[in-house]
């Protein structure tokens, strides 16, 4: 494809790879620019930046904090906002795949005319906003929700269980959004898979654990990778979920990068932080990528 | 029913219905088979037979509907594939694309829990079985049809099973490697003396590989035996049309005497035959004559042979195909005579001929 693109005349090309160049420089390339440009500016001081007036202020402030003195002393309040994200993140990818596995390989082996349904019902969620799938949560999880109410009548408990603005309502509202994410990918490898080396492995005397984890895994694990970025980086980033679900002690990246834009007004900090979860997921996903080049089943 | 002790696999009634709407479909009908131990079995027929079916049904994909699988007099049908001492190369060879040729032909051993010595001494004498040294670290991507062929059957060779079945496995190589791999498969199961069970649809192949076959049809087994018995003698016009060329005439059991039987051909004249196929006198039969077994003559000559005219005359080199149209002037006739050096002359199109089939020649069908 490349090559015969390589063929054609410089206008045709310029031509046909113009409009996305376009798009992704203008709506894309530029901002972050602006963006990394912005957290090295001052503050101004009801919100925007002083234009012309540079400083490293803002990643100092991401770990260090000044006293009365103006001496600087470690502050790892953001951090542990950092290290939570990442773990809710993490947890997150891990549940999805737990429950994304299963339910993908299932789809894969139904038969052909019942598998587009299914990836129908797995897509549905997305016709509705995800803030009202959100608040729908709120219902189920809140003191006098569905699930505290079932729980009560089934006499698991007297007094409502706190399950609303916790860590728990976070993951579960981050798995529930980014579960399709997880089984798509992994349900695309595993159609692509010929069932007939199944069978293969089988008939040389591999038990269905050994077929499943010596062949069928190693096979989809493209796809298991996909999923797994695919669910990690945007629960990582993810703002809507934490600020309704998680209320204000659950702070993610996402709330942080939005209050220094918002409440805060220091634009800076917020893009400094922004910089810092980019560079930070930009070199996880290169070790991530370099080490999954040499794993077994890429050739 | 015989019970056979020394059969490596034996069918009795075995019977496998695909459900489905209308009915399903009867993939095999009540076959009875007996699979004898170190033999080159052929399942023979054409697409949808039911070959694969049966194929399947002895490696554990499927299991039967009816009836009963036995393996060394032991019913078999309930175990699962992985417990079957029974392993396939399958038509498109299934080679595990994320292992290496050696971990493909390793796997079954491995999961036998065989010892990491064991595996690489073994994997490296499959590899010199099918020759194939020195291949071993490649991936399965990167070799040949051929040699994709050859590690198909290595890693099926591995676990040293006691019946291989091999479906189709040659049906994706070319013509040469396909003959050099006939071969090669002979030798293989010579060598290593295991129960080969091999489907195809091609008859050459069957008649040349197998020391006995089953041709089916439709979900049956309508004929068993060697490849000389089923080419000589068929017993059935699916079996005899399917082996190879042959002329079908049909006739009237008209009468019998001491040289034999005689039939009265639809198309006129009169044919002599050794056996009566197990028909009463004045049935209607079937007559089946290879275009080999049949003898030409000049008209002129006049003797006990059929009324025929030539009608077209096709040169294969080695041989010469007479296509003739019977007395009647419509039932066709096909002879087949050798190009020896000095043969006499052939006949043109056009001619009107004797033709001349001995009274061994002519089968007399069951159906």
């Amino acid at each position: 494809m490349l090559a015969r693109l390589a063929r054609l005349p410089l206008l045709r090309r310029a031509l046909l790879l113009g409009p996305a160049l376009l798009i992704i420089g203008v709506f894309m390339v530029l901002p972050l620019f602006l963006m990394a440009y912005v957290s090295v500016l001052e503050r101004g001081i009801s919100g925007g930046v002083q234009w012309g007036r540079h400083t490293t202020e803002a990643y100092v402030r991401f770990l260090f904090e000044r006293d009365l003195m103006d001496n600087l002393v470690v502050n790892v309040d953001y951090l542990r906002i950092f290290a939570r994200s990442f773990t809710l993140a993490f947890i997150t990818m891990a549940v999805s795949l737990a429950i994304g596995l299963p339910t993908a390989l299932y789809m894969a082996l139904q038969p052909a005319r019942w598998r587009n349904l299914l990836i129908f019902l797995v897509t549905i969620p997305f016709w509705t906003n995800l803030l009202v799938r959100n608040y729908a949560w709120i219902l189920l999880l809140r003191d006098s929700g569905l699930a505290n109410g079932a729980m009560q009548w089934l006499g698991l408990t007297d007094d409502p269980i706190r399950l609303l603005y916790t860590p728990f309502a976070v993951g579960v509202g981050l798995t529930y959004s980014f579960l399709p994410f997880m089984i798509l990918p992994i349900y695309a490898s595993l159609e692509k898979l010929d069932l007939r080396l199944v069978e293969a492995a089988y008939d040389l005397g591999a038990d269905k654990r050994r077929a499943l984890t010596r062949i069928v895994l190693p096979l989809a694990l493209p796809g298991i990778v996909a999923g797994c970025i695919l669910v990690f980086i945007p629960a990582l980033g993810a703002y809507i979920t934490p600020e309704l679900l998680g209320g204000s002690r659950q702070l993610m990246i996402g709330n942080l990068i939005q209050g220094q834009f918002g409440a805060a007004r220091n634009w800076p900090f917020g893009a400094a932080l922004a910089f810092v979860l980019l560079t930070i997921v930009l070199l996880s996903m290169m070790v991530y990528l370099l080490r999954f080049r040499r794993a077994p089943g890429q050739a | 029913m015989r019970s056979t002790a020394e059969a490596a696999i034996e069918t009795r009634r075995l019977t496998k219905v695909f459900e489905g709407p209308g009915g399903g479909v009867r993939a095999l009908d009540a076959v009875d088979l007996v699979i004898r131990e170190n033999e080159f079995f052929t399942l023979l027929g054409p697409s949808g037979c039911g070959k694969t079916t049966l194929l399947r049904l002895i490696a554990g994909f499927e299991q039967p509907s009816e009836g009963e699988l036995l393996m060394r007099g032991q019913p078999i049908a309930h175990q699962p594939p992985h417990r079957r001492p029974v392993n396939t190369v399958f038509q498109s060879y299934a080679l595990f694309p994320h292992m290496s040729v050696a971990q493909n032909i390793g796997f079954g051993l491995e999961m036998q829990g065989r010892s990491r010595a064991e595996i690489a001494e073994t994997v490296e004498r499959m590899l010199a079985l099918v020759k194939l040294e020195g291949l071993g670290p490649r991936r399965p991507t990167q070799l040949s049809g051929g040699q994709q062929q050859r590690v198909a059957l290595a890693r099926a060779l591995a676990n040293r099973p006691q019946v291989l079945l091999l479906d189709e496995p040659l049906s994706a190589l070319d013509l040469k490697l396909r003959k050099e791999m006939q071969i090669e498969l002979k030798r293989l199961q010579h060598e290593t003396g295991i129960t080969f069970i091999f489907v195809t649809h091609d008859q050459e192949e069957a008649l040349t590989m197998s020391d006995r076959l089953a041709v089916m049809s439709e979900g049956r087994a309508l004929q068993v035996g060697s490849p000389t018995e089923i080419y000589e003698h068929p017993t059935s016009r699916f079996v005899a049309d399917f082996i190879g060329e042959t002329n079908l005439l049909t006739a009237r059991l008209s009468g019998r005497d001491a040289q034999g039987v005689r039939f009265a051909l639809d198309a006129g004249g009169e044919l002599r035959g050794l056996e009566d196929g197990g028909h009463e006198d004045g049935a209607r039969v079937t007559l089946a004559v290879r275009p080999e077994r049949a003898e030409l003559a000049a008209a002129a000559a006049g003797g006990e042979g059929l009324e025929a005219r030539v009608e077209q005359v096709v040169y294969f080199g080695t041989d010469t195909h007479y296509h003739l149209r019977l007395a009647d002037a419509a039932t066709p006739f096909v002879v087949r005579r050798q190009n020896r050096s000095g043969a006499l002359g052939g006949f043109e199109a056009g001619a009107a001929v004797s033709l001349g089939v001995a009274a061994e020649a002519v089968r007399v069908l069951q159906d």
